[in-house]
């Protein structure tokens, strides 16, 4: 079922939540709203879901307008960020509750709930309380109670951000997996982080105060950011100001072999670890230097750029330059592009 | 919305509404009689009295429990959380068997003295103090007291300068409390005042129900509604502390 | 953490103790003690006696505990019901504030003003509720109302809204959402507000004093008449009776609380 978002706006107030947002999720397909806090991702989500009300633009599901349906009316699946399990029920009446709220048969329930947490491997926890489970075993059991309706839209807000980092990395592997078992369903997954949105996303669509600012499939965003924040938010690129001398462009009052200049884009992005140290390339002088395991991260000034700095990932075996020297800079031309600024 | 709107409108705001209407005739009387504005200024007396030696009490119970904890502080703290349910006028009865002709201490007259009532007022209104501030001093970390020792500050200058302006708050909101639930007390002025205090509350049930005088009764009784909820607007107002709730 | 020495701590525990239990529990105590005391001359009651317990649970004193309890029972459960009804239809609502306001009127006024009200508006047409016992459990609904509002708004202040949200994603309709979710999750607040608008409705005597007829006298009335008499200790007696009776009904009604918790 495709999920439809047409100029969508939401105003509390004088406050503006979310701005003209138009986006299409469309069956089988996973969308991730990224941004940081305040950007409306959210926002976007509980319009979608019904809890609140579009100031204007409508919502459709597989073309039919929703906008004005309540959210009991809509059949979408839900998972919220604390995941607000139900703590008077057990995890299997938690499971059960949207199919008994659907009338369904005795029999029809029972089968369910169990195919349900089967899958989400919780079976044996189905007499337990809420509060009994872990935030990983809470938020499973909100994913079977998502999916126990049938849903053909399913909206995840957040929900990993509970958990703690080595859960995390263990639940986005489950999310990937839960993906493949539902491969009909439209996934919308709003995160702050972006490694969640890399690893699970068809598409990102990245959200800054209130509107979208860019969206396309998760792998050219990567490469070719079509914007600074963009950039900077995905994969922390480093942004570095550019003069065009016709054709070239030059950073720093050094020519980048290979790259052409683009009117109207005066930013160099480039990824930390694309850049590499050599003897012809641009100046610049150590000002910090951070060992982090796998990779040595420098902290550079660019001479000639003074508000400019720039981060350098080097293999973990590479030579450390020392503090205050003054090494040169290799940007291939593969790894840069330019956006505007 | 309507249905439990509808109860109070009916119960509560019409019932008071002719309060006022009833009080018309009897103002000029009311206002002009000794009796009214002697008991006018008894109530406002006790009840500042009385809050302020709640405060008093309350801070260093609350204190103590918190911060200076002994086996057993748990106990004591839900103990004055179960006082918050008991009726007022138990504290006055006993007064009886402590300070009374015949009693413990044989303080005969004090009974019959506003200060009395005073001092079972703060017996009674003392627990309603010490819950916001029990609540608001488990809320403060304990780390931020141990810093404060090790940095060289003695006890005193521990709760004066760290404790005493974190809780503000919750002592503004039992204080007002306090003042409000005092300048309305009713139960231990019947049992004590009786014997010769006469409060505005007093004067209230005199008037209605020994003299049937419900016109006067209605006079003192607005003037009685404006005294609380003026005093306790002007309160959280002025001291700006947060909202503070009647319950 | 706040006094570090030993004498210190023992100095302010004594002086905890002292202030304790002289001002704040020896009332308490004293009351009981005399409830079983045939005289009291000294420091300590003296010739006990169980006669005084016997009078206070015979004859007129034993109807007022009747009286009270089904008052309490009456006045307390209606106000809980309304207080709640009231209190989730208030929120989220534009005139939030104004019933807030509305319903916090009951205690901020006197009670004896709440029970004059009552008197003057019920006395006449068109409703003649005076001299009946209903102007009397009428008077303690009014009053326990304000507190079971409160307990109730201040525990939905405190859920999360996304319970509802999820329940209505899941197909719910508003009315299973009230019924499955959210009333279940302020269980633990209904309860306590029933335990606490019983447990003040069994010591109400500011608003009942000015309505009761005399034919729906309750406990607090009666001992006011008893001490009022000079019988300070059958007063004493039937006060015990009352604390009793009041602990014994909160304390069944916490035990309804049940597993459910305020999350």
């Amino acid at each position: 079922m495709t999920v439809q978002l047409d100029d969508v706006s939401v105003h509390f107030g004088r406050t503006c939540a979310l701005e003209g947002l138009s986006l299409t999720v469309a069956a089988g397909e996973t969308v991730a709203l990224l941004g940081p806090s305040g950007s409306g991702k959210s926002t976007a989500l509980k319009a979608v879901a019904g809890f609140v009300r579009p100031s204007s633009g409508r919502i459709r599901l597989a073309g039919q307008d929703v906008t004005d349906l309540p959210p009991a009316k809509r059949g979408i699946g839900v998972v919220v960020q604390q995941y607000a399990l139900f703590p008077h029920l057990r995890v299997a009446d938690n499971v059960a509750f949207g199919l008994r709220a659907a009338r369904k048969p005795k029999a029809e329930v029972v089968r369910r709930v169990a195919e349900m947490l089967a899958m989400v491997g919780m079976t044996s926890y189905a007499k337990r309380f809420p509060r009994e489970l872990s935030g990983g075993q809470q938020q499973r059991v909100a994913i079977a109670r998502a999916l126990a309706i049938q849903p053909k839209v399913l909206l995840l807000d957040e929900p990993l951000a509970a958990l703690d980092a080595q859960l995390r990395a263990d639940m986005l592997g489950e999310l990937q997996k839960l993906r493949r078992e539902v491969p009909e369903v439209a996934i919308v997954y709003v995160t702050h982080d972006q490694s969640e949105a890399l690893a699970l996303a068809d598409r990102i669509a990245v959200m800054r105060d209130a509107r979208l600012v860019d969206i396309a499939p998760a792998a050219e965003l990567y490469a070719t950011p079509p914007s600074a924040f963009t950039a900077s938010f995905l994969g922390g690129a480093n942004l570095l100001p550019v003069e065009s001398v016709g054709e070239d462009v030059k950073v720093a009052g050094h020519v980048l072999p290979g790259v052409r200049s683009t009117p109207g884009k005066e930013l160099l992005c480039i990824r930390p670890h694309a850049i590499r140290l050599g003897s012809e390339g641009v100046p610049v002088r150590v000002i910090a230097t951070q060992w982090r395991g796998s990779s040595n991260q420098l902290t550079c000034t660019v001479d000639g750029l003074p508000d400019v700095s720039v981060r350098i990932d080097l293999p973990a075996d590479s030579d450390v330059p020392a503090l205050g020297a003054q090494v040169s800079m290799v940007l291939p031309a593969e790894a840069c592009s330019l956006v505007p600024s | 919305m309507v249905p439990p709107l509808l109860l109070i409108a009916v119960l509560v705001v019409y019932p008071l509404a002719l309060v006022a209407v009833e009080s018309a005739p009897a103002w000029g009387d009311v206002l002009g009689s000794v009796e009214f504005r002697e008991a006018l200024i008894r109530t406002v007396q006790i009840a500042v009295c009385s809050t302020i030696g709640c405060l008093v009490v309350g801070t260093f119970l609350a204190v103590v429990i918190s911060f200076v904890p002994f086996p057993g502080a748990r106990v004591v703290a839900s103990l004055v959380d179960t006082m918050l349910a008991l009726p007022s006028f138990l504290v006055a009865l006993s007064f009886t068997f402590i300070y009374g002709t015949a009693g413990i201490l044989r303080t005969g007259g004090f009974l019959t003295t506003p200060w009395a009532v005073v001092l079972a007022e703060i017996t009674f209104y003392t627990p309603f103090v010490m819950r916001p501030l029990l609540a608001a001093m488990s809320r403060l970390p304990r780390a931020q007291l141990d810093v404060a020792a090790s940095l060289g500050a003695g006890p005193w200058r521990v709760l004066r300068q760290v404790v005493l302006p974190e809780v503000r708050p919750a002592m503004v909101a039992g204080g007002s409390l306090t003042l409000l639930l005092t300048l309305n007390e009713f139960g231990i002025v019947l049992f004590l005042g009786a014997k010769g205090t006469t409060t505005l509350p007093m004067l209230v049930h005199t008037k209605g129900i020994v003299m049937f005088d419900y016109p006067a009764a209605c006079a003192i009784a607005v003037v009685q509604i404006v005294l609380s909820l003026g005093l306790y607007a002007l309160l959280r107002k002025a001291l700006g502390g947060r909202r503070a709730r009647l319950d | 953490m706040l006094v570090w020495t030993r004498p210190g701590k023992a100095l302010t525990w004594i002086a905890f103790a002292v202030v304790f239990g002289v001002l704040v529990l020896a009332p308490f105590v004293v009351v009981i003690a005399a409830a079983f005391a045939g005289t009291w001359n000294g420091v300590l009651p003296s010739n006990p006696t169980a006669g005084h317990l016997q009078e206070a649970l015979s004859g007129d004193e034993l109807a007022s505990l009747s009286v009270s309890l089904q008052t309490a029972f009456l006045g307390g459960l209606l106000a809980v019901a309304f207080g709640t009804w009231g209190a989730l239809a208030a929120h989220g609502s534009r005139f939030g504030r104004v019933a807030d306001a509305l319903h916090h009127l009951p205690i901020a006024v006197p009670s004896v003003v709440v029970g004059l009200g009552l008197l003057v508006a019920f006395s006449r047409q068109p409703i003649l509720l005076n001299g009946t016992k209903w102007i009397v459990v009428i008077a303690h609904l009014v009053l326990m109302v304000a507190f079971s509002y409160g307990t109730v708004a201040a525990a939905l202040q405190r859920v999360d809204p996304s319970y509802a949200d999820v329940a209505a994603s899941l197909g719910a309709s508003p009315a299973r959402v009230l019924w499955q979710v959210r009333l279940p999750m302020l269980r633990p607040a209904i309860a306590s507000a029933a335990g606490l608008s019983v447990a003040l409705s069994m010591g109400e005597v500011g608003a009942t004093i000015m309505v009761y007829p005399a034919s729906w006298r309750t406990v607090p009335v009666s001992i006011f008449a008893l001490s009022d008499r000079g019988q300070t200790f059958t007063a004493a007696a039937e006060a015990l009776v009352l604390l009793t009776a009041t602990v014994l009904v909160v304390f069944t009604v916490d035990r309804l609380r049940g597993r459910a918790v305020e999350q």
